[in-house]
């Protein structure tokens, strides 16, 4: 089954590109230290607002402190809490959607209820208001996006769920005495998986949005910590007289989420006719 | 004859509210006052089409789905009753194959894991585990180089082995076959056939044969049963029915089954008008009075009950004597 | 070899599909006719290729599949050799077709008024009198309360009727061919025999010829007049519906004929075939049926048997047949 999907991905062009985009993010965010010249918090102040030059490849910012580093540190943030925010809302979204789907009744009635009322409002101003009531920081980011996102867990893993308990096969297992636990976590969650998977390669880039968005907001990571949006928000006042310090934090924002929606798609496109139900 | 099931007055109804503020309720009658007795060692046929509730009673029998109200009784031992670890030890007596076989396995197991299921959660030791399982897997033809294959790499033929091989390994006195070879092409639904028999006489297993098909039914029944829209209608050996149905159904059914030979082609056909009616709240009488070319007044108002018209030939039919068939 | 009795007369018909896996052979140099006012079946099982074969006379095989080599002629005319224009006339027209699942032939947001006349607009009639006609259509098919059943949708009316109004829709044209693929799988019993009586009275009615593809014996014993057996990609046995039922030629129909469950298992076991269908991507030399036969010898290996004739309108393609 794994030969076949990397043959498969390798067909696919949009999951290369994807893939090729994901993992130099990780090498970067993961060899941060080798990478990057100076540390994040480093500042010079005689080379404030430095154009980008051999000693500071994308210039510096209003202390001093060298753009390319922060950059490159900010893509641990970025996936880091993308990455503890998606497992949190995974968490929270499959669990309800399994619940939901498998025993039906008010039990479906009740999470749907709260699926959908999460739902419906936009995102971003559903986190802003819940961290603007925690108080910005990087912790109560993970939380509010983890809040506002689980439900899209929720509504698929629901919906197989509900078509999977039907199947023969759960009917055999309920025939030969597996009780709801076994028959949730055996046989409907890894047929779920599938389907799980591409929904997570999809909120991870979501994710990262949402954290630089609300960065960018300052209401997320506080400084000096080099969050994308947190140093784009830096940025803004300088606009005129030191684009680089938006522009190259945008651009790796736009970089790396492109990359996941490349990966995420193509993904899809490989999983989903194989392994359908 | 010793008896394995004994079902009396079963029924299972499905109440939905409807109407805008879900103050109707209308009850689907999936099965409607059954009785029936299935003796050890036979294989009983069921017969009807979409609709009639044979399926139903099938996942009804294994408490697949709970029964409205009625007693069901695996040798002696109460299964409508039962719960927890008595339901769990009468589940190791009785099992089931379903119509389509790739549905009947998780796609995310793999043949090993799907058959070793069963034997782990009823307590069969590691050591035993392995060898029951080659076992079985012997026993249904295939190949121990499957085990570790998944689903969809198997035919349908296999996938459908697997199936068998599943719901014997705890080895059952009962099993019901729901359409077991259906889907599959007439060469190896034969396979399938001479396999289920074979392993009939080996385990000493009793079958629950349902199908819609009537030659694949007259193959491997001894005794054939009949339902309608929720209702048993006629009972009695495979001989007894081909040779001398007694209800106009039955009679309408065997006539309009195709015949596997063109012998009969120019036969009488006594093809039924309109379609079967439906299980929402049906009327008072005879469920089959629309279509019954026998009806007379009696058959509207007052429901047949099923009797015994010859000996171990049960219908349920006011008008039972005065069917004529003209083969 | 064409006679004037014929209505169509396939020649030689190849169809390949181009996969990821290799080139699959899935139907090879196919040959049989089928004549005016006659219930023709091609019957087989799954993968033999039969309703490909019927998807490449109407010229319904699309990517990756592709029509490799043969001829089809129908009136004269070589159909494989017409313009997408010139086929787009005969289909529907002069040849149609009715499937398996009538729910999914039919298009749920439209009335059964309304799909049924689409048809009969093509011939230049008024939408009105082409309404008409469709209720007169529904009445031929023996729906009841046509004028009612007219109006409705397609989820309103049973299986049964489905099936019915999809003929009716189909017929309406009066067609010469109408090809029939698995048109009473999805039913029941009863209202299987209601559409066998239709299709057979088709034939008398409205003189339409009929190709039917299934893999059920039964229904083929019912209605078929003459039968073709196909077997991965070939046809192994042609003849009238007696002669295959009664006198099966080729070991492939005879074990095929043993499997079907005629009587209680009192009487015996049913017979079966081991071994599985040859892989169509690299299909055997020589006869694709050797590697299961009782009764292959060395040459079924190496010559590919041709079809001959054993008695009058009975071929069988096997070289043991010589005996």
């Amino acid at each position: 089954m794994i030969n076949n999907f990397i043959k498969d991905g390798l067909k696919n062009k949009t999951f290369c590109v994807g893939f090729f985009i994901f993992f130099s993010v990780l090498f970067i965010a993961i060899f941060a230290d080798i990478i990057a010249p100076y540390t994040y918090d480093e500042m010079e102040i005689i080379n404030k607002l430095n154009n980008p030059n051999q000693q500071h490849l994308f210039g510096t910012d209003r202390y001093g402190r060298d753009i390319f580093s922060r950059v490159v540190y900010g893509s641990r943030i970025a996936l880091w809490v993308g990455l503890i925010v998606v497992i949190i809302e995974s968490f929270i979204g499959i669990s309800l959607g399994l619940l939901a789907g498998y025993y039906g009744g008010i039990t479906n009635r009740i999470i749907l209820f709260i699926t959908d009322l999460t739902w419906s409002m936009p995102p971003i101003i559903l986190a802003l208001a819940i961290i603007t009531m925690l108080g910005p920081s990087l912790n109560n980011v993970v939380t509010s996006i983890a809040i506002v996102s689980w439900a899209q867990f929720t509504r698929i893993v629901r919906a197989k769920t509900q078509s999977l308990k039907n199947m023969p096969f759960v009917e055999a297992a309920r025939a030969f005495g597996e009780n709801d636990f076994n028959i949730i976590f055996r046989y409907i969650l890894p047929n779920v998986m599938p389907s799980i998977i591409v929904i997570t390669t999809l909120a991870l880039p979501s994710a990262i949005l949402l954290t630089s968005s609300l960065g960018f907001l300052g209401l997320g990571a506080q400084p000096p910590l080099p969050d994308w949006g947190v140093i784009l928000y830096n940025g803004i006042p300088f606009i005129r007289k030191a684009p680089w310090i938006t522009i190259f934090p945008g651009f790796a924002i736009a970089y790396t989420v492109l990359g996941f929606n490349l990966l995420g798609e193509g993904l899809r496109d490989i999983l989903d006719p194989k392994l359908k139900i | 004859m010793k008896k394995i099931i004994e079902i009396t007055n079963l029924k299972k109804y499905f109440s939905i509210k409807k109407g805008l503020f879900k103050k109707k309720i209308i009850h689907i009658k999936a099965l409607d006052n059954i009785s029936l007795d299935i003796n050890e060692g036979e294989t009983l046929g069921l017969v009807g089409e979409s609709g009639c509730g044979k399926t139903t009673l099938g996942r009804t029998i294994l408490r697949l789905i709970e029964p409205t109200s009625g007693s069901m009784f695996f040798k002696g031992s109460n299964t409508s009753k039962a719960s927890g670890e008595s339901l769990k030890e009468l589940r190791k007596k009785m099992s089931i194959v379903f119509q389509d076989p790739f549905s009947s396995l998780s796609p995310r197991l793999t043949i090993r894991t799907s058959l070793a299921r069963p034997l782990i959660i009823n307590g069969v030791k590691r050591k035993m585990i392995e060898s029951k399982i080659k076992e079985v897997i012997h026993k249904v033809n295939l190949g121990a180089e499957l085990l570790f294959r998944y689903p969809h790499q198997l035919s349908g033929g296999q996938q459908q082995r697997v199936s068998i091989a599943r719901a014997i390994i705890l080895k059952p006195k009962f099993l019901i076959l729901d359409e077991p070879t259906s889907s599959l092409d007439i060469s190896v639904q034969a396979q399938i056939l001479n396999l289920l028999l074979d392993l009939q006489e080996e385990y000493k297993m009793t079958y629950l044969f349902i199908s819609h098909d009537l030659n694949v039914v007259n193959y491997i029944s001894d005794r054939i049963s009949i339902m309608y829209l929720g209702k048993l209608i006629e009972l009695a050996s495979v001989d007894e029915i081909n040779t001398n149905p007694r209800h106009p159904y039955t009679l309408g059914l065997y006539s309009s089954s195709p015949i596997l030979s063109p012998k009969y082609r120019k036969r009488k056909k006594i093809v039924m008008s309109g379609e079967p009616g439906s299980i929402i709240d049906p009327p008072a009488g005879c469920r089959f009075y629309p279509r019954c070319p026998y009806a007379k007044d009696i058959c509207k108002t007052e429901l047949p009950q099923l009797r015994e018209i010859k000996e171990n030939h049960w219908v349920a039919c006011h008008r039972a004597e005065k069917i004529n068939i003209a083969k | 070899m064409k006679t004037d009795k014929d209505l169509v007369s396939i020649n030689d018909l190849s169809v390949s599909f181009n996969t990821s896996a290799g080139v699959v052979s899935a139907v090879d140099r196919v040959n049989f006719s089928i004549r005016k006012k006659e219930i023709f079946a091609l019957v087989g099982e799954s993968g033999c290729g039969k309703s490909t074969t019927a998807y490449a006379l109407m010229r319904l095989i699309s990517e990756p599949g592709e029509i490799t080599g043969g001829k089809i002629i129908f009136q004269g005319q070589d159909l494989l050799s017409l313009s997408r224009r010139e086929m787009f006339n005969i289909r529907g027209k002069k040849i149609s077709m009715i499937f398996q699942n009538p729910l999914d032939s039919l298009n749920p947001v439209y009335r059964i008024k309304s799909q049924l006349s689409e048809a009969i607009v093509l011939d230049k009639i008024s939408k009105k009198d082409a309404w008409k006609k469709a209720v007169e259509i529904i009445k031929e098919v023996r729906i009841p309360d046509p004028e009612e059943r007219a109006n409705s949708y397609p989820f309103e009316l049973s299986g049964g009727m489905r099936q019915r109004v999809m003929i009716g829709m189909m017929i309406s044209r009066n067609p010469q061919l109408l090809i029939a693929d698995e048109p009473t799988t999805a039913l029941d019993v009863t209202i299987q025999a209601q559409i066998l009586e239709i299709i057979k009275d088709l034939k008398e009615a409205i003189e339409t010829s009929i190709l039917l593809i299934t893999h059920d014996f039964g229904i083929v014993a019912e209605i078929a007049d003459r039968i073709a057996v196909m077997y991965a990609g070939k046809i192994v046995e042609i003849g009238e519906v007696f002669q295959i039922f009664e006198k099966p030629c080729h070991p492939y129909t005879q074990l095929l004929m043993g499997s079907l469950p005629r009587m209680n298992k009192k009487e015996g076991r049913l017979k079966t075939i081991f071994g599985n269908v040859p892989n169509l991507i690299n299909p055997p030399i020589g006869c694709r049926f050797h590697e299961r036969c009782p009764y292959s010898k060395k040459e079924c290996q190496e010559i590919e048997p041709k079809m001959e004739e054993v008695e009058k309108g009975h071929l069988c393609a096997c070289i043991l047949t010589r005996k």
